[in-house]
């Protein structure tokens, strides 16, 4: 099993350099300088010339590439060796004027907060009301869950995200000045529970109605299973198939599916940071792309969603091999 | 030409196991383990034997639906056992298939008709009088209204649908069928219904049939001979007639032993041979005779020595083999 | 003393889009401790309906099911299709039990034998036992049943899982699970059609020799005659959802009465004929359950339909009639016993 896990580490390395190397080679494709938008209106070539060479743009892509490498391993000077960032170093970002990986470290409790706390909420949502949906197949709590399904599905996040802001805020639950700065659960629980609460609803429920329809169709396919057939002959109580019978089954569709969604969620969601105003990496990234054409801030968040998506895609099928003795290791 | 439509001599089909993502490759599965044996123009031979006999293997590697590991098959006196391409699919078009579950292997997207001329297209005939024509006159030959070409798979029930896997296979006029299971899906009543039209067609276009199947009494009702295997290796060889009268090897005389009669009287006083235990591993075969661990005249000359296919009566019509060093009779 | 099952005038049918399902009807039979009684018949013939009915395992949502099923336990008498569900679930698993065609997917995959075993016992032993002495208690019985239907080894392999075993062993480990709380009655539904012969023989052993040991009633559903040749006391047939002839073993393979019986014995095919002559098929399919003929049912397919001067077979349908004690059809036929055909 450790030599699995080792074997898919290393592979998830190579892809990741993989990544990093598309990301340099898009971002050198565009028909845009990042030198010529931070110069300002009155800009000369050599103000240009000069912005280049400090956001160290003069050399070669590979040679750029190579230097993001080195920084990677062993820390790197960058703005002309004005300012030091230590391995493992993701570049620097001339617009913020801070170190990617200090600049990263600090959004990121944001979006882990958000996504865990969304997460939770969606899977709790989503799988009681797919359980209890298929359980009552045709009947009305079916219908209810059909009908929230249709709803969460189609409403769009944004939308969804402005109203509860609005409302909110015309209900006074939340401030509209400090809404989005960041306060650690630990030195302010109810800040910090008023701060995410409706970002949390926000990015729930179309995960959660989605959610309740892949359990609903999954416990339904499990239902027509000779075992459950088998269990209900034995005497088992229909709560008591469902829950221990049906489910471990049905689990396995869901637990791929959620590893890989919480593991995308931690590379930064975008509309609702933005909406919400928290600074987390979807926020940032969003800001590199749109405004400031920042290459070390992109190549760092794309990197950083990219790791978490494989590490949890691992995570998944190593859970599996819990799940179903079949496929565990004799 | 010679009167055997197929010969396979010392046919080997090893399968190296998948290696999963928590286990490395083991020893290979020896689906088939050295096989011999002999078809006759406008004859019908069953192979019989248990689930992980390999006896479906053998039916495939004729058809060369695998690359065989080693071996030879002797179809219409060409070996077939190492060709690729085209000269394959000229082949292919003289061995036909039909297989046990008779609705997942028409598709249900197409009318019966489109998947009757399907075989036509792949191997660009044009038969005389069209191909609609012709794929009608199918439909009347195996019993089903040639009316019905345009209707869809679901439309018809178990037995029907049986019948539209032979018509396809008949389509392209070939010397050989292999029968997976041809009739194992089917209720009883149909059952014969469908065992009576492959023998009314083999007649009429002097068709050899290698008829596999698990259920002795439909074997022995349509071969001329039967080959019973065990565990990817041939025990015995004998006429149909021989070989459920008089058994020589003590596996087959213990299968036969085991299939109930539908006679309550005769199952009353029968003596019956149980078996003890499963088939070994394919992967792991047992030393000497495979079928040793199970036999109950095994010996230790059984258990180390691997007893050779022994043929009586080369050439006769009688001819019949054994793998056994105690044959019975 | 009053049967261990009596069924009166079972229906049950299934409403669809197509039309109703009339699955079985008007069926009644009985059984009694010790007995083994066969239900044959071809798919779709009923045979399974009645005996998940016989479970109380239909679905109540979507069948219409009326008619008795009285079960007899000695102290604990229930009349299924009225009883409310927890009183058919406390039976299920206890007094009466189940094996099916397929023991792989009959078993869960993710849990060991063993854990599957022991919830059948807790079920309905665990309840006057501490949760700790009571899981030790199963697991003992556990491997005791196990034991029994002879696995070996048992007491190691009742940790492993059903993958780990072997076609013929997963059977038996079903068996097990059915047995572990010692039923009164027992359904078999066709318990070795998926099982090679030399495995069928060990599997109907056991079950001849479980019965013995739990003085069980027996209802093995089959279409296999050869089997019900072997192990059956009693035999009713059926078709398209009725029961159309019933009788002990000998009156139904020496003394058959109906023309679907006859049918059946003559097409199949046996070891022992010798000759290979052409099987004698009944021409036609089985009808539809949405769309049953009018009048007999096997009258579309049956050879004797012109030879019946007094009744139309395409019109009236027949009643159950007694031939001889104990044996019974739904036929207008003149003659009580039909003639084997060929090949028998």
């Amino acid at each position: 099993m450790l030599k699995y896990i080792g074997k898919r580490a290393m592979a998830n390395g190579l892809i990741l350099v993989a990544i990093s190397m598309i990301t340099y080679l898009i971002f050198w494709a565009l028909p845009v300088n990042p030198a010529s938008i931070s110069c300002g209106t009155h800009c000369t070539p050599q103000k240009i010339a000069a912005n280049e060479h400090l956001l160290g743009l003069d050399v070669p892509i590979w040679v750029q590439y190579g230097r993001f490498v080195k920084g990677l391993v062993v820390g790197a000077n960058y703005a002309d060796g004005q300012v030091h960032c230590s391995a493992p170093s993701l570049g620097y970002s001339v617009p913020t004027n801070t170190c990617v990986t200090t600049l990263l470290a600090q959004k990121f409790p944001v979006t882990l907060s958000l996504a865990i706390g969304a997460f939770i909420l969606w899977m709790l949502i989503g799988m009681s009301m797919g359980i209890v949906a298929a359980r009552y197949r045709g009947r009305w709590p079916d219908k209810a869950a059909n009908a929230f399904v249709l709803t969460g599905t189609s409403l769009p996040t944004f939308l969804l995200g402005l109203l509860l802001l609005i409302g909110a805020t015309l209900a006074h639950w939340i401030d509209p000045i400090t809404q989005g700065l960041w306060v650690a659960p630990w030195s302010d629980p109810i800040g910090f529970f008023k701060n995410f609460i409706f970002a949390w609803i926000t990015l729930a429920i179309t995960s959660a109605a989605i959610y309740t329809r892949l359990t609903r169709g999954s416990v339904i396919e499990t239902s027509s299973e000779d075992f459950i057939r088998t269990a209900r002959a034995k005497g088992v109580s229909e709560w008591r198939i469902l829950l221990k019978h049906n489910l471990r089954t049905s689990l396995a569709p869901i637990i791929s599916q959620a590893g890989l969604d919480f593991g995308g969620l931690l590379g930064g969601a975008v509309i609702t940071e933005k909406v919400f105003n928290l600074q987390g990496l979807g926020n940032v990234a969003i800001t590199a792309v749109l405004q400031t054409y920042d290459l070390p801030i992109l190549v760092g968040t794309t990197l950083i969603a990219a790791a978490f998506y494989l590490v949890f895609n691992l995570i998944v099928d190593v859970a599996y091999s819990f799940l179903d003795p079949r496929v565990r290791i004799s | 030409m010679s009167d055997k439509v197929l010969e396979v001599k010392d046919l080997k089909m090893h399968f190296a196991p998948r290696s999963t993502i928590f286990s490395k490759s083991n020893a290979p599965v020896k689906a088939v383990d050295g096989v011999s044996f002999h078809i006759n123009r406008g004859e019908t031979v069953g192979l019989v034997g248990e689930s992980g006999c390999g006896k479906t293997t053998v039916g495939r590697t004729v058809m060369r639906l695998y690359n065989p590991t080693s071996g030879e098959i002797i179809f219409d006196d060409q070996d077939i056992s190492q060709l690729k391409g085209n000269e394959l699919k000229g082949i292919r078009s003289k061995i036909q298939l039909i297989f046990q579950d008779p609705y997942s292997s028409l598709n249900p997207r197409h009318t019966v008709g489109k998947i009757i001329e399907a075989s036509f297209e792949i191997h660009k005939i044009n038969p005389a009088g069209g191909r609609t024509a012709a794929v009608k006159e199918l439909l009347a030959k195996v019993g089903l209204n040639p009316e019905h070409i345009n209707r869809f798979p679901h439309e018809f029930s178990g037995g029907q649908r049986q019948r539209i896997g032979i018509a396809r296979a008949l389509a392209l006029q070939p010397k050989l069928i292999v029968c997976d299971e041809p009739v194992s899906a089917l209720d009883v009543s149909i059952q014969a219904q469908v065992v009576n039209l492959l023998d009314d067609l083999q007649s009429e276009f002097n068709l050899a049939y290698l008829f596999i199947a698990h259920d002795l009494s439909v074997v022995q009702h349509i071969s001329d001979r039967v080959v019973v295997m065990y565990l990817g290796k041939i025990m015995e060889i004998a006429t149909t007639k021989d070989l459920f009268a008089k058994p020589m090897h003590p596996y087959t005389k213990a299968l036969l032993s085991a299939v109930p009669i539908p006679d309550p009287e005769i199952e009353r006083k029968r003596e019956r041979i149980v078996l003890q235990g499963d088939l070994p591993s394919p992967a792991n075969p047992p030393s000497g005779c495979v079928f040793s661990t199970r036999c109950w005249k095994a010996t230790e000359k059984c258990r180390t020595e691997v007893p050779e296919l022994i043929t009586l009566g080369v050439g006769n019509p009688n001819e019949r083999s054994y793998a056994c060093h105690f044959p019975e009779n | 003393m009053s049967r261990l099952l009596e069924v009166k005038d079972l229906s049950v049918s299934f409403p669809t889009d197509a039309g109703v399902v009339r699955a079985t009807q008007n069926l009644s039979f009985h059984l009694d401790r010790g007995e083994t009684l066969a239900i044959v018949g071809e798919s779709g013939s009923g045979k399974s309906v009645s005996s998940m009915a016989i479970m109380g395992l239909h679905n109540p949502g979507r069948t219409e099911i009326s008619g008795e099923i009285n079960l007899n336990f000695g102290e604990n008498n229930l009349e299924v299709v009225s009883a409310p569900e927890e009183k058919i679930r406390a039976i299920r698993g206890k007094n009466v039990a189940m094996i099916f065609q397929d023991p792989m997917s009959s078993l869960h995959p993710y849990y060991s034998i063993g854990n599957q075993l022991t919830e059948s016992w807790l079920i309905h032993n665990g309840g006057n036992l501490d949760s700790k002495t009571a899981k030790a208690k199963a697991w003992e019985r556990a491997v005791e049943m196990l034991d029994l239907v002879g696995i070996p080894d048992a007491g190691r392999r009742v940790k492993e899982f059903p993958h780990q075993f072997s076609g013929g062993m997963r059977q038996r480990v079903m068996i097990a699970l059915a047995l572990i709380n010692g039923p009164d009655l027992l359904i078999a539904d066709e318990p070795t059609t998926a099982l090679d012969v030399t495995v069928q023989a060990q599997i109907l052993g056991l079950l001849k020799d479980m019965q013995k040991e739990f003085n069980m009633g027996v209802i093995l559903i089959t279409h296999d005659l050869g089997v019900v040749a072997e192990v059956s006391d009693r035999i009713n047939v059926m078709y398209a959802g009725k029961l159309v002839e019933e009788g002990t073993v000998d009156d139904i393979f020496y003394r058959t009465s109906h023309p679907y019986t006859q049918g059946l014995l003559n097409s199949i095919p046996r070891v022992d004929s010798g000759v290979a002559e052409k099987l004698v098929a009944i021409p036609g399919q089985p009808p539809s359950l949405i769309a049953l003929p009018k009048g007999c049912a096997f009258s579309p397919r049956c050879e004797y339909v012109r030879q019946v001067s007094s009744h139309d077979c395409k019109v009236e349908i027949p009643d159950s009639i007694e031939v001889a004690s104990g044996h019974s059809r739904k036929c207008f036929l003149k003659e009580t016993y039909l003639p084997a055909g060929k090949g028998r």
